[in-house]
């Protein structure tokens, strides 16, 4: 039996985008996202709104930890694509923590078309500040540290290393218990030799 | 120095105001209704829905009622708010030759299966102004019948494709899903189905020239209209949660077939090419002409010389669209006193330059 | 109709309910509603666009021919699901076509469904479509030669 979702899908939806570009804008802030939908167990509703906010048929999904159950829903409520590989892939739904694909292998965008690139959406449990790289770049007043809980410093590096080719690039949420924080592509790491806020 | 200048919001609130007056006109007469838009100017209703590449009749006859009747501005409204709506899917690629036919005729072959059906035409009219409808409420008279036609009607080019003297036209290996240009760039080269799509969104006015510079000699073709139909079909939506197509509902649709002459190449040998026209509702001017162009920019395809701009897939792909013309062209309206004083200045010194020169005896 | 496969049968009262006036569905279908309260919205009516594709020639390449406004509405009754999908902007068909296709999947209620609002929308649109075809038919041209003489 397939349940509900956005309750009212056209507003939900847009506030949700709203919430998710004010999270790009402002980079490793978290923000609350202001409508939850119903969802299936395995996925996070933080999650679920992003998706449903972001995908339609014409969105290419990767997505390996979505159950069955999830899958089916997240079909009759987008009609989303599956990706046939990380390669391929428009959005990813990555549980961070679980089984993934290399970040190097996903689509970085072209020097014409920067914008045809991945966006990771990574379901987590919540955020720290404690032990967390310090980040800086537009949108930052101040560099500011914070993590993702699961997240090390091979995930951190990683990272860097797919966003070396500005504006090629990969861009992230991270979202989970009703928040949300955004890391574009523009973000960095900053040297820990220099002071972080 | 940049001078930001504000202003006028109390005057465009007020011509605001004035453009919906202007728009009811007399209030001692009846306010039209959309559905009496609908019933009544259905060229112009079809001719909104075409351009503005938004196939509902209730919401061109909106448009059309709030841009007074500006066809082009009711296009612009209707683009906008397609912009509003989630895209549900691709409908089954719509299958003409099971259409039921309102009207279907030949300009190459007088005797076809099922007939020269004429439908509902303005062709065999005088075209002299009908005084009797400036008064309304003329008299319904009862419609003659005939034993209803085959069903559906066989199209009148398998005759010719039955002697292999047209060339087939057949989906390419895995029948690959179109490029939409509502969400990709136009780029070049651009294939036939992109080229139809953007044709059929086209400006009805603009093809309708480029075609008829193709007939001058404008592009080295020789037309025939081997078919022209127009009628009902049915769209299907594949639901994936039903396992099945759907039934949307009809949709009136008009297809022109046009058959040109082709010498052979190397490859190929002699025989009839083809220029394609669909278009929704009743356009059969719009999809001769777009069959027309259609076949002009299969000038490279084909190894014609390309010479004339109807061939020419950048000149013709790039102007079709009303709504950006329309937009670029009535940009200009717009507040340039900045770079006019620019030119104004740049005037003023090239003339004191030039008068300095003129009273110089050197 | 009882001998169809269960997704042909599905598949053709859909058909008669999309093709047919929301108008001339409303009131056959009304006396037939069950309770609001007792329906569960999966999906709330709403109006979005299916790309319309033709095919090249009639026959060739897929190609994009425009939008068309799509109304679509889920809904589920006691642990069935009906889905409505209509052209056009008008949410309340679509809303009416999900009802009755979950009320249609009920053996129970289906043969008066089928006797009070399938059938005889059906013929309403036979009907429409048999007269459309026999005015169309009239304007048929009938060639004849003109005979100068016999010999």
């Amino acid at each position: 039996m397939l349940s509900a979702a956005f309750s009212d899908p056209v507003h939900d939806s847009q506030q949700t985008f709203r919430a998710m570009l004010s999270a790009l804008a402002e980079p490793m802030i978290p923000g609350t996202l202001p409508r939850l939908p119903e969802a299936p167990a395995t996925l996070d509703p933080a999650c679920a709104a992003i998706l449903l906010t972001l995908l339609d048929q014409q969105v290419r999904l990767w997505a390996p930890d979505l159950t069955e159950e999830a899958q089916r829903w997240l079909q009759f409520h987008t009609a989303y694509t599956s990706a046939e590989s990380p390669e391929q892939a428009d959005i990813l739904w990555l549980v961070l923590g679980h089984e993934r694909p290399p970040l190097a292998r996903l689509k970085q965008g072209e020097l014409r078309f920067p914008d045809r690139s991945a966006t990771v959406v990574w379901q987590v449990e919540g955020f720290t500040e404690l032990g967390a790289p310090c980040f800086e770049g537009p949108g930052f007043q101040t560099p500011r540290r914070l993590q993702p809980l699961g997240a090390d410093a091979a995930f951190w590096h990683e990272w860097q290393q797919c966003n070396q080719h500005y504006p090629l690039g990969i861009d992230m949420f991270f979202a989970g218990n009703g928040q949300l924080v955004g890391l574009p592509r523009s973000s960095r790491l900053r040297e820990e030799s220099q002071a972080c806020m | 120095m940049y001078v930001a200048v504000k202003g006028g919001e109390t005057a465009i609130g007020h011509a605001a105001q004035l453009l919906a007056h202007a728009r009811r006109g007399d209030t001692a007469l009846a306010e039209l209704e959309c559905r009496q838009l609908a019933g009544q100017l259905r060229h112009a209703v079809h001719r909104v829905m075409q351009e503005g590449s938004l196939f509902d009749e209730t919401l061109a006859a909106l448009a059309l009622k709030q841009a007074a009747g500006d066809v082009v501005e009711a296009v612009f409204l209707l683009r906008a708010f397609r912009t509003t709506l989630p895209r549900l899917g691709s409908t089954r690629p719509i299958d003409t030759a099971a259409m039921r036919v309102r009207r279907r005729v030949s300009g190459t072959f007088k005797d076809i299966p099922g007939g020269q059906v004429l439908g509902p035409t303005a062709d065999y009219t005088q075209r002299l102004l009908d005084p009797q409808l400036l008064q309304c409420g003329a008299a319904h008279s009862e419609l003659p019948q005939a034993d209803p036609l085959p069903n559906p009607l066989p199209s009148v080019l398998d005759t010719l494709g039955a002697e292999g003297l047209i060339e087939a036209e057949l989906p390419p290996p895995g029948d690959p899903a179109p490029s939409d240009l509502t969400t990709q760039p136009l780029m070049f080269p651009a294939d036939r189905p992109t080229r139809l799509q953007n044709l059929a969104r086209g400006d009805e006015g603009f093809l309708l020239g480029l075609a008829y510079s193709t007939q001058r000699g404008y592009a080295e073709n020789h037309p025939f209209a081997g078919e022209i139909r127009m009628g009902e079909l049915e769209l299907f939506l594949e639901v994936p949660e039903l396992g099945f197509a759907v039934s949307l509902g009809e949709m009136t649709v008009t297809e022109c077939q046009m058959i040109n002459q082709f010498a052979g190449s190397a490859s190929e040998p002699p025989q009839f090419t083809r220029g394609y026209g669909l278009a929704v509702g009743e356009a059969e001017r719009k999809t001769m002409a777009m069959a027309l162009v259609d076949r002009a920019l299969r000038a490279q395809e084909l190894g014609e010389r390309i010479t004339a701009p109807a061939q020419q897939a950048e000149f013709v792909l790039y102007h079709t669209d009303n709504v950006e013309a329309s937009g670029f062209v009535q940009h200009l309206k717009l507040p340039h006193y900045v770079d006019f004083q620019a030119e104004l200045s740049l005037l003023r010194t090239l003339r004191q330059e030039h008068e300095t020169r003129q009273g110089d005896p050197a | 109709m009882t001998h169809l496969h269960p997704d042909a049968a599905r598949q053709h009262w859909l058909a008669i309910l999309a093709n047919s006036h929301v108008d001339a569905l409303a009131p056959r279908l009304v006396p037939h509603l069950p309770d609001e309260s007792r329906l569960h919205w999966l999906r709330q009516p709403h109006t979005g666009l299916a790309m319309v594709e033709g095919r090249i020639g009639g026959s060739g390449a897929r190609f994009n021919l425009g939008e068309v406004t799509v109304s679509r509405a889920s809904v589920t009754l006691d642990e069935r699901t009906g889905h409505g999908h209509v052209k056009g902007c008008d949410i309340e068909h679509a809303r009416l076509i999900a009802i009755a296709d979950v009320l249609l999947q009920d053996p129970e209620r289906y043969p008066t469904l089928q006797r009070e609002v399938i059938t005889p929308l059906e013929l309403a649109i036979q009907a429409r479509r048999e007269q459309q075809q026999r005015e169309t038919a009239a304007t048929k041209v009938e060639f004849f030669t003109m005979v100068r003489g016999e010999d």
